[in-house]
């Protein structure tokens, strides 16, 4: 236990949605949404953790619990081995957290300003903090731009100096929620190796990071838990998630006029293990088809000879190494885009 | 034990100064605002000059004098619109100021924060009250210049004194309405019917006495109504201390000790009532929606 920086035990959030004639003196509970449902988890020292699911999946709700924003229904966790129902300002003091990206700053303050108004409110000492805040400029490269408004900052700017705000403290945990969301790919890619190469690893930070880019979690995190539908589905490293489906191959064949003949067709191949679809453009029944199968090769000319005979026209067909995608749509049957 | 209890004080009193000095770049940075608010309620306390002096022929009346000890409305009517100042700002800064947080979607990032919420509001609350004594200063001001106030500056210290124990009072109205903000959101409607209640309870435009011998019976319970919030005590303590032979209708005695008991009251129940709201909002996922 002493190993483990984040530990959930049975965590369950339940979202009622109330409305009533007379809201809110009168409510009646309509729906019932279950965003967390026995969330089972521990990140250890240093890991740096990945939470990856479709949008609505419960990430940011499990990092907001974590962050003591929001309280469970059931279950607790514990952050930096403080309970985050009984020592929440505890907690809080351990952790740094990037959520809401650019929309955590005040963009009527300067870059400066605003670092300096949260190093008080985590009562960093005003001469640590000085010093604290010239480096992480620097280091976010944002020194020359420091004494300008926030609001004239680009996205990934932004992003850059709600990190510097949440390292600000120097905590030993991060939580990151989707932290390269709506950034162009160069900043992804800078943000990405800053997250890696210097929080984790070389200041050692323990960190959680949502994403629903499989590339990223794939790239970023020595283990990733799958979440989906409020409850994590699978939890391995990387290489040992895809080593899960690593013996069969990926055909992925995209296909105009996509229809019921041809679909059934292919998924009674006594080769095909299994087979995702998504439609591209359903105007013209443009559907990728993603079919799991061994010795690959060997099989394509059956398959290109079904979708032909059902009446559809091959757009592009090629053989593809399983990705973190391929292991999520196997385990929930559904893809991370969706 | 007991210097890292006082360390920690301090840290926090920083969290407030903090807030304030946050607050107040950020409300002058939008510098048209600020000069709305120091010149418009000059000009919303022109008409009633107006219409008095149109309606008794000049700045003295008999009535108003008999009801007041002090024949000179608009002296009265000036420091009264000064002091109203104070009221819409805790009505509409602290609570909307939350609100704010949440639209633009740094609230999240406040209460994710190891600190006490109580020195954030509070820091909020000074600020406030930095911005509202500016206001209410450029008012009356302004209002002397063009209309004429007569008042006694020799009581100016003792009337400050009065109105420090409103803003405090005042402080525990806005920690109240945070916490109803933050629970049900919306809160233009309530801000509104509250804002108007007090306008017609709170003698700010016309003497405390008018009430019970104007309107009678109904006038009894308005009155009643209106000693409830603390502007009403403060509003007489004040007139009685700068307004020349003014005639308060409660004493100046009783209405300081008053104000000292509404304060504690409010504060206290202001505060109970955000941590509640706090942790209700906790509970329920919705610190960050909007």
């Amino acid at each position: 236990m002493e190993n483990h920086s984040i530990i959930t035990k049975g965590i369950k959030k339940i979202y009622k949605k109330e409305e009533g004639p007379l809201f809110p003196f009168r409510k009646k509970n309509s729906e019932v949404i279950v965003a967390l449902d026995n969330v089972n988890l521990s990140v250890e020292k240093g890991e740096l953790f990945g939470l990856l699911g479709p949008n609505g999946a419960g990430k940011t709700t499990l990092v907001k619990i974590l962050s003591t924003l929001i309280i469970p229904d059931e279950g607790t966790a514990s952050v930096n081995g403080y309970d985050i129902l009984k020592n929440p300002d505890k907690v809080r003091a351990s952790i740094g957290v990037v959520s809401s990206g650019e929309r955590s700053l005040y963009w009527k303050l300067t870059a400066k300003e605003n670092l300096e108004y949260f190093a008080r409110l985590y009562k960093v000492p005003e001469e640590v903090s000085r010093k604290r805040i010239k480096e992480l400029l620097s280091m976010m490269e944002l020194e020359d731009r420091a004494n300008e408004l926030v609001e004239k900052y680009s996205s990934g700017m932004k992003q850059k100096l709600a990190i510097a705000r949440a390292i600000l403290h120097d905590p030993e945990i991060l939580l990151l929620d989707e932290p390269t969301l709506g950034l162009d790919p160069g900043f992804s890619r800078s943000i990405r190796t800053f997250i890696k190469e210097d929080l984790n690893k070389k200041q050692g930070k323990t960190i959680l990071l949502t994403t629903h880019y499989m590339e990223e979690a794939d790239q970023l995190c020595n283990r990733i838990a799958f979440i989906n539908k409020g409850k994590i589905v699978v939890v391995d490293t990387p290489e040992k998630l895809k080593a899960m489906i690593g013996k069969y191959e990926v055909l992925k064949v995209v296909v105009v006029n996509a229809n019921e003949e041809a679909l059934t067709s292919v998924k009674s191949l006594s080769f095909v293990e299994d087979y995702n679809l998504t439609y591209d453009d359903p105007t013209i029944a443009k559907a990728t088809i993603r079919l799991y199968m061994k010795e690959v090769e060997s099989n394509i000319q059956e398959v290109v000879g079904v979708f032909s005979r059902a009446g559809c026209k091959i757009i592009s067909i090629s053989i593809e190494k399983p990705t973190l995608e391929d292991v999520f749509v196997k385990f929930t049957g559904e893809a991370l885009g969706n | 034990m007991k210097k890292d209890v006082a360390q920690n004080f301090i840290l926090e009193l920083k969290v407030s100064t903090s807030t304030a000095k946050k607050e107040l770049l950020i409300n002058f940075r939008y510098p048209l605002w600020v000069i709305f608010w120091a010149i418009m309620p000059v000009f919303w306390l022109a008409p009633l000059v107006f219409q008095g002096q149109a309606l008794i022929g000049g700045r003295s009346s008999t009535s108003f004098a008999m009801l007041s000890g002090n024949s000179d409305f608009i002296t009265f009517n000036i420091v009264g619109s000064s002091l109203y100042a104070y009221v819409m700002s805790a009505l509409w800064g602290m609570g909307l100021s939350l609100r704010r947080e949440q639209w633009s979607g740094t609230l999240e990032t406040l209460m994710v924060s190891p600190c006490n919420k109580f020195f954030i509001l509070f820091g909020k609350a000074v600020s406030d009250s930095m911005l509202t004594t500016f206001y209410a200063l450029v008012q009356f001001i302004l209002a002397s210049l063009l209309f004429g106030a007569k008042i006694k500056l020799e009581n100016l210290a003792y009337a400050i004194f009065v109105l420090l124990l409103m803003i405090f009072a005042l402080y525990g109205v806005g920690f109240l309405l945070s916490g109803v903000i933050l629970m049900y959101k919306e809160p233009g409607a309530l801000l509104n019917f509250v804002n108007t209640f007090i306008s017609i309870i709170c003698p700010v435009n016309y003497p405390l006495k008018a009430l019970v011998f104007v309107f009678e019976s109904i006038g009894y319970y308005l009155l009643i109504a209106g000693l409830i919030f603390p502007l009403t005590p403060a509003l007489e303590a004040i007139r009685a201390l700068l307004l020349p032979s003014f005639d308060p209708f409660i004493g100046t005695t009783l209405a300081l000790t008053y104000l000292v008991l509404v304060s504690v009251v409010l504060l206290f129940l202001g505060t109970f009532l955000f941590n509640y709201a706090e942790r209700k909002a906790r509970k329920a996922g919705t610190l960050g929606t909007y």
